[in-house]
């Protein structure tokens, strides 16, 4: 962090593919954005958050497309999405004309499975208080049919995002983009490979490719210099005290 | 440019909080305490808010009464009747439904995302790197489920399967192990990195200082015992 490495890294398919996916979201396309992660995952899952909510406001300035903004799982998920949007040049932009902040719907997967058939009644006001009924951007946005894009970012499983999005979102070819920790990955590889899962962010690898995709590097890229030697040195000493533990070992059977 | 003295004090507590591994004092708890009483605070607000927008505004304000509100609400309120010995089977409504609702949400969505969907996923033999990886992962879910086997006797074929299968768990516990100890170092480099820049960084020299003091201090303490 003090002098940076400049270490190499790829970008990695699955984040290209998220970025093209919402790149390619239609003029007017809405993109709904639900922040579900948790202070402790705040370091691997924000930097991405940070470049997925800029480029999402990226395509409401240039593409007119519209912002919904949600959490359902808990408090602090609603606290971080003001943090990512705190990153985010919002000059010129009107709230309730072209993004809407809906805040924390308790309910977590009934609320995921409420807002496939109609958003309105999981979210009768927004953040502020002010009935989404009349809210100007809502007016005709209601259900699965009026997404252009559904992003998740989630410190737990994941699995509950497909299980609710999975069916309605393939039917309409509404892609599913979720930024997840590198543990849950592997888990949503399957998902990921049926096409249920359009594309995923792989924690800060994922966040840092993003950044450098919308060509505003930042948090991301900064940490993975630090992240990747702080793992080579978890290895360094893991072979060390391994070798140490097999030479004792040894050397009492002799 | 304005002192950011939210960073600062949040920078403080992170620093508070990693106190302990030098020893239990009297930082660390008042960082805890903290944390503790103001992620109470915050739930109760937003409990208050929720309640305020979803249920208050509908039924009292708006007069809603023949809505699914009430019924909500009725529930909701049953749930703290468990505080009552003599009432506490009341509670047993809203919980039952609670379970009965999310069960059906969750059902209702596995059966095609998570069941057909995967089971008619056409990429056993895609070639390369990847058929070796599913050839790996078929064989791992395999002989693990083989270990679990418990109503015959890990013998024969069944033995050696078992015998694969508990290796194939514990290269996943490790892997398991592994993933969560990378993901708390990406947690504490994230934080380092706001403890190397203005104002994180007064916070940390203040910090640097304490420490040293109470290591002195300390040192005193047992010499003088």
């Amino acid at each position: 962090m003090l002098r940076p490495l400049a270490l190499p890294f790829p970008i990695e398919e699955p984040t290209r593919k998220a970025y093209e996916l919402l790149e390619k979201v239609p003029k007017g396309g809405v993109i709904v954005l639900v922040s579900d992660e948790g202070f402790p995952s705040w370091a691997e899952l924000g930097p991405g958050e940070i470049a997925v909510y800029r480029h999402a406001f990226r395509k409401v300035k240039q593409d007119g497309c519209k912002v919904i903004m949600l959490t359902c799982y808990e408090i602090a998920g609603m606290i971080l999405g003001e943090r990512a949007l705190s990153y985010v040049d919002l000059t010129g932009l009107k709230y309730g004309e072209d993004w809407v902040q809906l805040g924390f719907i308790p309910g977590y997967e009934a609320v995921l499975a409420g807002m496939i058939k109609d958003l309105k009644s999981i979210a009768p006001v927004d953040k502020f208080g002010t009935p989404t009924k009349d809210i100007p951007m809502l007016k005709n946005i209601n259900s699965i049919d009026d997404y252009d894009f559904l992003y998740a970012c989630t410190y737990t499983a994941m699995d509950v995002y497909i299980r609710q999005w999975g069916e309605a979102a393939l039917a309409r070819g509404v892609p599913i983009v979720i930024n997840m920790l590198s543990g849950t990955v592997p888990l949503a590889m399957p998902y990921y490979r049926a096409g249920t899962l359009s594309a995923y962010l792989n924690s800060v690898i994922g966040g840092a490719g993003y950044e450098m995709l919308i060509g505003q590097p930042g948090m991301g890229v900064a940490l993975l210099d630090a992240q990747s030697t702080a793992h080579l040195l978890a290895i360094g000493l893991i072979i060390f005290v391994q070798g140490i533990f097999t030479v004792r070992f040894m050397t009492r059977r002799r | 440019m304005e002192f950011d003295w939210g960073t600062a004090i949040e920078m403080s507590l992170v620093l508070m909080a990693w106190s302990l591994l030098y020893r239990d004092n009297i930082l660390y708890r008042i960082a805890e305490n903290l944390t503790v009483g103001w992620f109470m605070a915050m739930s109760l607000v937003v409990g208050l808010d929720i309640l305020k927008s979803r249920v208050y505004t509908p039924l009292i304000i708006r007069g809603e009464w023949l809505s699914p509100t009430l019924i909500v609400t009725i529930l909701g309120l049953l749930y703290l009747l468990r505080l009552l010995p003599e009432t506490r089977w009341l509670a047993r409504w809203p919980i039952s439904f609670m379970a009965g609702v999310a069960s059906a949400v969750a059902v209702k969505g596995v059966i095609y995302a998570q069941i057909i969907r995967l089971v008619t996923m056409k990429s056993w033999a895609v070639g390369g790197l990847e058929s070796i990886n599913n050839i790996i992962i078929a064989t791992f879910t395999f002989t693990g489920l083989c270990y679990f086997i418990f109503t015959r006797e890990h013998k024969g074929v069944l033995g050696a399967l078992a015998g694969f299968g508990k290796y194939a768990l514990m290269i996943c516990f490790g892997w398991t192990a592994g993933t969560y100890l990378m993901s708390l170092i990406s947690m504490s480099v994230g934080h380092m990195q706001t403890l190397m820049q203005v104002p994180g960084i007064y916070v940390s020299m203040l910090g640097v200082i304490i420490l040293i003091i109470g290591i002195i201090y300390d040192r005193i303490k047992i010499s003088k015992t």
